[in-house]
């Protein structure tokens, strides 16, 4: 895929789409979705993206179990109970991902986020990657953040006080 | 599956569940897919039996599985 202009050339670009590719292989999905994303951007060395999502009133280390439950109880909801991951782990990776494997809520959470880090001039990638994502309505992502007691928008103001942090450091 | 078992799926009243479950579901089906594949393999089945097992090309299967099995 391409990406937009503004991450090409920033280290931290690089490091999310790695770690997003090894968060999409470690729960088993071939695609890379916003939820990989997610666990992506709480891994921001600067410790920003996790102090806004505690802020924002959920545990940044929930995230996983709550993708996981948002499968399962998707699942349940259709009356099939989930096959433990562990009847199906054959002890290999589910997929070597390539970047065109990045799905379309990855698409659309980038490119959210990189107009509005043009548009602000400030803060980390990660911060406003969090707060597009958090501004979705559909999909795992959204799920997942619903099961932590985050609807759409419950994370934008805590993520401006952070980029509001971050501008006064500067 | 006959249409009556198909019918008979519990379909979620939010379309946000019901299209989530049919995301669950292709992930359900990835990873059994994954994990047959490599048990085939592993007890020496060639790609074009596994191919034409799952109804699909050897180039299909090779291409989504050869490079992790």
């Amino acid at each position: 895929m391409n990406f937009p202009n503004p991450f090409r050339s920033q280290s931290s670009w690089g490091r999310l789409v790695e770690a997003s590719i090894d968060y999409a292989e470690r729960l088993g999905d071939r695609q890379v979705g916003a939820e990989h994303l997610l666990l992506a951007v709480l891994d921001d060395p600067t410790g920003a993206t996790r102090r806004a999502f505690a802020a924002a009133g959920a545990d940044p280390t929930a995230v996983e179990d709550a993708i996981r439950w948002s499968h399962a109880n998707a699942l349940r909801a259709i009356g099939i109970e989930p096959v433990p991951e562990a009847a199906l782990d054959v002890g290999g990776r589910p997929g070597k991902h390539r970047r065109s494997d990045f799905g379309e809520s990855c698409r659309q959470v980038i490119g959210t986020a990189a107009t509005r880090a043009k548009l602000a001039g400030v803060g980390s990638i990660d911060l406003h990657m969090l707060d597009a994502i958090g501004d979705l309505r559909e999909g795992t992502a959204a799920r997942a953040l619903r099961e932590l007691g985050l609807g759409p928008g419950a994370l934008h103001a805590a993520v401006l006080d952070e980029l509001a942090a971050a501008s006064r450091a500067a | 599956m006959a249409d009556g078992d198909l019918q008979s799926l519990p379909l979620p009243d939010d379309p946000g569940d019901a299209l989530a479950a049919v995301v669950a579901l292709r992930r359900q089906a990835d990873r059994l897919e994954y994990a047959a594949v490599a048990q085939a393999v592993a007890r020496g089945w060639s790609w074009a039996q596994v191919a034409a097992a799952l109804g699909v090309t050897r180039q299909a299967v090779h291409k989504r599985h050869a490079t992790k099995s």
